[in-house]
């Protein structure tokens, strides 16, 4: 046992309204400099669509992530030792700048300062690249919202994983549903960016788990842009550096939520420490597709086991940051509630960050009026009818879940490495959840449907409330449970502070008159 | 400071240093002379002279004292290139009258120079015949054409001599294009003129490129054999005009190259991944 102390994350998808907040928050702290004006270290992206950048989720274009062999062992996918070698000065699989977007601003001026004329001036746009203007094909988020167009969302590479049938039923316009996907790097534990770096640039921070790179000893060779499968990590082509998200360390190290969670409008976002034995990493990374999951889930240790907090000690762990663990809100949804899925975990890299899979979009339905109308028009077809309701109500207890708009499969595919059953598995405890308030405040719920649900998804009445403060009420400190940085003690390693003790201080900017 | 000096101090002695060497190895190169003008004569100027006994690279010395000034002779005898750029016309005259091969530099004073002379004068009657040298064995040949194109190395560390000339010879490629083409070099100059070149080399860059590395008698004689031998047999010679095919094969390996990578790389990724979407997007311009 080897255990670490790694900080994790938890987005509530459900709880996500698409207002890209914790994008804007990012931006303006760490990437609105030249040549990272088209890096998003924090992205909203729609789903189902194709997300930024375009179709990152498919692997056989950007070659990212690991892969598994026929005897068990995974290799990088498009890095590595001998195809890194023969790539090295020319990686085929990057993505270029049209598959991000090209940044733009306006020529604002031009609105004030245009000489007359008979047209109205116009804020061309102008590239943030060149400097010149330019024709604007491509944007971060140029899918938001389904953007109307079958060009991204009928692309998304999540689709693959459906029928043509199952493919044309999500696009039904009364079934057509979407939510919200916001990204960030997800500080894995088995990081395919580190490994693919020829200069050793980027490293996992062992305090806790955060993936940086190095600025003075990356030299540019990009193969971590093309490691991660996420595509967190980007080129300045500026500085001649690769960047990504530092996870705020700096706010961090001060307490501070990063800024994408703090400032997230649907508190969606949790953060805290978890505890993991690193001894894991390679077999949970290697296991089965199947398994990938209770394998990564089997990794994250209980910060209550006596074993587990000594070998934590004798790493070096803080007791500051075990307490931490202890309570981390991360924790409970991941380990003790089992309510989150890591995203993709099919590349292989353990991302640390998880996410409460949406709910709220299979929960509506049309109700059907006229059967003998109904019968003649294809299961899928829309009815007009008089008694048309948009309906939340349900009859039996999960059917709503299993028949969702949203297919399992879909949401499988994104987050269970195409497990249903365990999407169904999170979607029932939300239910669950709600079915347990509904009882408890509106009360036209029974309580043996109520105590049903909570028996099927194996909650209890506190489980359940629990999660629901955690959902619907926690407040920022229970959100965020951030260890302390210990700065004091990596001061001292750096150098003796009592060499300054008693010599530097409260001074006088100005003599005074007296004294002294 | 002081510790900086001194390291500045040692920079500077080790800058002199290839001075030094150069200048302890500079009087090394030019001949140790000494011994009667008999000597001189036979060591120095028999490779090229006689006297009485006809032309060979250079002139029949029998009565050069009465044709030239003895003034002359000294400052021709000394440095006859010097003369030469000067502008002297005899002596502009006679470097071309003997096809521009320029006669090297001897490293004698006045007095020995004038010694010689006398003994050129008094030398009719006691001609210096120099001994023709036996023919070149084929292993001596051999070993010349290796020495030329480089594949042995000189024993003093010399430059090949197809750095800076080419031969027409089947079995050389590529020589040197610096300096002059060597083919007919045995017929211009003769044995013993090719000899002398080799060991005290005339010409200004030869000199230094084989300043402190002299050839040794035994690759002066090969050398000059498989120089004869290519007199002999050149004209049969047809070798090989590579620069076409060089040309084809570049351009025939660039395509079977592309082809590889095209095929190593088939999977690669060509353009954005949003090329069509872009492709039917109206551009303003």
């Amino acid at each position: 046992m080897d255990i670490r102390a790694q900080i994790s994350m938890v987005f509530h998808l459900d709880k996500c309204i698409g207002c890209h907040t914790c994008s804007i928050a990012c931006k303006n702290i760490w990437t609105d400099r030249k040549g990272a004006e088209y890096q998003w270290w924090n992205n909203v992206e729609t789903k189902p669509g194709t997300g930024y950048p375009q179709k990152w989720e498919n692997q056989n274009i950007y070659r990212g992530g690991w892969h598994r062999d026929e005897s068990g062992r995974i290799h990088l996918r498009g890095a590595g030792k001998q195809r890194g070698l023969l790539n090295i000065f020319h990686n085929p699989s990057m993505p270029t700048v049209e598959d991000y977007y090209e940044p733009f601003t306006y020529r604002y001026l031009n609105l004030i300062e245009a000489p007359p004329g008979d047209d109205q001036p116009t804020a061309r746009p102008i590239s943030l690249i060149t400097g010149e203007p330019m024709d604007v094909k491509m944007g971060p988020n140029w899918d938001d919202d389904l953007s109307g167009s079958p060009d991204y969302a009928r692309n998304d590479p999540n689709l693959e994983a459906m029928t043509e049938a199952e493919r044309e039923a999500m696009f039904q316009l009364e079934r057509m549903a979407f939510f919200y996907l916001p990204r960030i790097c997800n500080h894995c534990l088995n990081p395919a960016c580190v490994a693919s770096c020829p200069s050793g640039a980027i490293y996992k921070r062992g305090e806790d788990g955060i993936v940086l790179i190095n600025q003075k000893v990356c030299r540019a060779w990009r193969m971590c842009v093309t490691a991660c499968p996420y595509k967190k990590s980007y080129y300045n082509w500026h500085t001649g550096k690769s960047e990504k998200c530092i996870l705020c360390f700096p706010r961090m190290e001060a307490g501070y939520a990063p800024a994408c969670m703090h400032s997230c409008v649907g508190r969606i976002r949790y953060l805290g420490v978890i505890l993991y034995d690193a001894d894991r990493i390679e077999a949970a990374a290697s296991a089965e597709t199947s398994e990938l999951v209770q394998r990564q889930l089997d990794m994250l240790m209980d910060p209550f086991d006596p074993r587990v907090i000594a070998s934590a000690k004798a790493n070096g762990v803080p007791d500051s940051t075990i307490k931490a663990a202890q309570t981390s809100p991360v924790y409970k949804f991941i380990k003790e509630w089992g309510m989150a899925l890591p995203l993709h975990p099919e590349f292989r890299t353990l991302p640390m960050l998880w996410y409460v899979p949406p709910l709220l979009p299979v929960m509506a339905s049309v109700k059907r009026g006229n059967s003998a109308q109904q019968s003649k028009l294809n299961p899928i077809a829309k009815t007009w009818t008089d008694d048309w309701l948009y309906d939340t109500s349900t009859e039996e207890l999960w059917g709503t879940v299993e028949q969702a708009r949203f297919p399992l499969k879909y949401l499988a595919s994104m987050f269970s490495a195409g497990d249903t059953a365990a999407v169904a598995d999170k979607l029932k405890k939300l239910m669950a959840v709600r079915i347990y308030r509904r009882w408890k405040t509106v009360g036209d719920v029974t309580e043996a449907k109520m105590a049903q649900a909570l028996r099927d998804t194996k909650l209890t009445q506190e489980s359940a409330e629990a999660i629901f403060y955690l959902t619907a009420l926690a407040k920022f400190n229970d959100r965020f449970v951030i260890p302390p940085a210990h700065r004091e003690q990596a001061m001292e390693m750096i150098e003796f502070t009592g060499d300054v003790k008693g010599s530097t201080g409260f001074g006088f900017r100005e003599q005074p008159e007296r004294g002294l | 400071m002081r510790k900086l000096a001194t390291k500045r101090n040692w920079k500077a002695r080790w800058a002199l240093l290839p001075v030094v060497a150069l200048g302890l190895a500079l009087p090394g190169t030019a001949l140790a002379q000494g011994g009667t003008a008999a000597e001189n004569f036979a060591k120095l100027c028999a490779a090229c002279h006689t006297i009485g006994g006809g032309k060979r690279v250079g002139p029949d010395l029998k009565g050069v004292s009465d044709r030239r000034s003895e003034a002359w002779l000294i400052k021709w005898i000394a440095s006859s290139q010097a003369l030469v750029k000067a502008g002297d016309p005899d002596a502009v005259a006679l470097f071309h009258e003997y096809a521009d091969v320029p006669m090297p530099d001897v490293a004698l004073s006045p007095a020995e120079i004038r010694d010689i002379l006398v003994h050129i004068r008094g030398g009719a009657a006691q001609e210096v015949k120099v001994e023709a040298a036996p023919p070149a064995t084929p292993e001596e040949i051999a070993k010349g054409a290796a020495l030329f194109q480089g594949t042995a190395a000189l024993a003093n560390g010399g430059p090949a001599c197809s750095s800076c000339h080419h031969v027409m010879h089947d079995e050389v490629i590529g020589g040197g294009v610096l300096a002059k083409e060597l083919t007919t070099s045995y017929t211009r100059l003769g044995g013993p003129g090719l000899q002398a070149i080799l060991s005290a080399p005339p010409f200004p860059v030869m000199e230094q490129a084989f300043a402190g590395k002299p050839l040794t008698e035994a690759e002066v004689r090969e050398l000059s054999g498989y120089l004869e031998s290519l007199s002999g047999h050149s004209l049969y010679d047809q070798p090989r005009q590579d620069s076409m095919k060089l040309l084809f094969g570049g351009l025939g390996g660039a395509l079977v190259l592309m082809a590889l990578y095209g095929f190593l790389w088939r999977n690669r990724k060509a353009g954005p991944v949003n090329q069509k979407v872009f492709a039917r997007q109206l551009d303003s311009e």
